[in-house]
């Protein structure tokens, strides 16, 4: 006596749709992981942030309490820097007002020259770059031979200009006059 | 028939399990994957932010560090004599007389023209001398102006009077600057001297300074001025 199987049912399976699941399950598989991979690359890249933001910002904080301890340094450091720049402008205005001949020492010094026989410088007002003087003298001769001599003076005058010119009771002549640098 | 209805259900199963997979990994990516990974990208950005901030910080400290106190206040202390911190009319008053004495000039008069009352900001006071002495004297003087800090300058029109005993009327001005009261941001720089800056403080060193003499120390309560010296 002879038993058999017949495993061919006489259906030949569909092999596709045996497949398409399998198919989907790896494509599902293949998805699922890459998603868990991302997931996790960026929860740890986010911990990983944090953790260094963490860091510097403890940091950050102990060297902001390191520089309170040298505020006073800094305060003199920022006391003197006001100071010095104020200083340096003062003096490069001196320096321009040197160069330029027009400081009052020098200015006072154009006036000596005018110590001339027979004129007598009385007073004068001196600005920069200007000066009025006034003065006497005897002889109105002596006067142009004054005016003369200015002009060969080592100053550099671009106006000598007479302003008054008079005569007193008691025959002095009395002048004033204005030069401009 | 039955049949085809149960492939075409686990043909539609299988269809619908990743569709609503993918649905649910894109939802869950749009409202937490998104989200985060806006925030890693923030945080990367604070933390470049954070390290400029530090790496300035820290070149702060080193410069603050690199300072020598006791020369920073010596120097904070000759640049306070050079340009006070407030209309100071006793010690331009002495200066003066100082610098008169010094070149045997004798102080006729003396005014202050103190002007606005405001300590705010940086500005200057305006004072008056009347000198009596040689002409050549009284060059010296004004040469010496120059020389000299507390720094001071004449100023506008100066009244020679030129007869035997020559007298000047000179308007002088002299300078402050009240102290900085805030420091400014921590990561702020520290105002360091430019080379232009430590020579002119250098020239300084070697001006005129009229001593006024000790002045007693006075006890302080309340809030110390961190800039006091």
């Amino acid at each position: 006596m002879q038993f058999g199987i017949n495993l061919l049912s006489g259906e030949k399976p569909d092999l596709n749709k045996a497949k398409l699941p399998r198919k989907i399950k790896i494509g599902i598989g293949v998805v699922l992981g890459i998603y868990i991979i991302v997931v996790i690359a960026l929860y740890s890249v986010s911990y990983y942030f944090s953790s260094s933001e963490k860091k510097i910002k403890d940091e950050i904080g102990q060297v902001e309490a390191k520089i309170k301890t040298l505020e006073k340094r800094e305060g003199l450091e920022l006391a003197l820097k006001q100071r010095i720049e104020e200083a340096s402008r003062i003096l490069k205005e001196r320096d321009s007002v040197k160069q330029a001949k027009s400081d009052y020492s020098e200015m006072i010094s154009q006036i000596q020259v005018f110590a001339w026989p027979g004129v007598s410088v009385r007073g004068a007002e001196i600005e920069r770059g200007k000066i009025l003087i006034n003065g006497t003298f005897d002889n109105y001769l002596v006067l142009l031979d004054f005016f003369d001599s200015l002009d060969r003076s080592q100053f550099d005058w671009s106006l000598i200009n007479l302003e008054t010119l008079g005569r007193s009771a008691d025959g002095t002549y009395r002048f004033s006059f204005v030069l401009r640098q | 028939m039955a049949k085809n209805d149960n492939n075409f259900g686990s043909s539609f199963v299988t269809r619908l399990i990743p569709f609503f997979l993918g649905v649910v990994l894109v939802a869950g990516g749009w409202y937490f994957l998104v989200p985060e990974a806006k925030e890693v990208l923030e945080t990367r950005d604070s933390i470049k932010r954070d390290n400029q901030r530090l790496e300035k910080l820290k070149s702060k400290v080193n410069d603050l560090e690199g300072l020598n106190e006791y020369e920073l206040t010596k120097r904070a202390q000759l640049s306070l004599k050079a340009i006070s911190s407030e209309k100071n009319f006793i010690e331009i008053l002495l200066s003066l007389n100082k610098l008169a004495i010094s070149n045997s000039l004798t102080v006729e008069d003396f005014q202050v023209l103190p002007g606005q009352l405001s300590f705010n900001s940086k500005g200057s006071l305006t004072s008056k001398i009347k000198l009596k002495g040689s002409i050549d004297n009284l060059k010296a003087f004004l040469d010496e102006t120059g020389k000299t800090i507390p720094l001071i300058s004449p100023i506008g029109k100066i009244q020679v009077d030129w007869s035997s005993a020559p007298t000047v009327a000179v308007v002088i001005e002299s300078y402050f600057v009240p102290l900085p009261t805030v420091l400014g941001a921590l990561d702020s720089p520290v105002a360091k001297l430019t080379s232009d800056e430590e020579k002119v403080l250098k020239s300084l060193s070697d001006f005129n300074y009229f001593s006024l003499g000790e002045i007693p120390a006075t006890t302080s309560s309340g809030r110390v001025n961190p800039f006091a010296f």
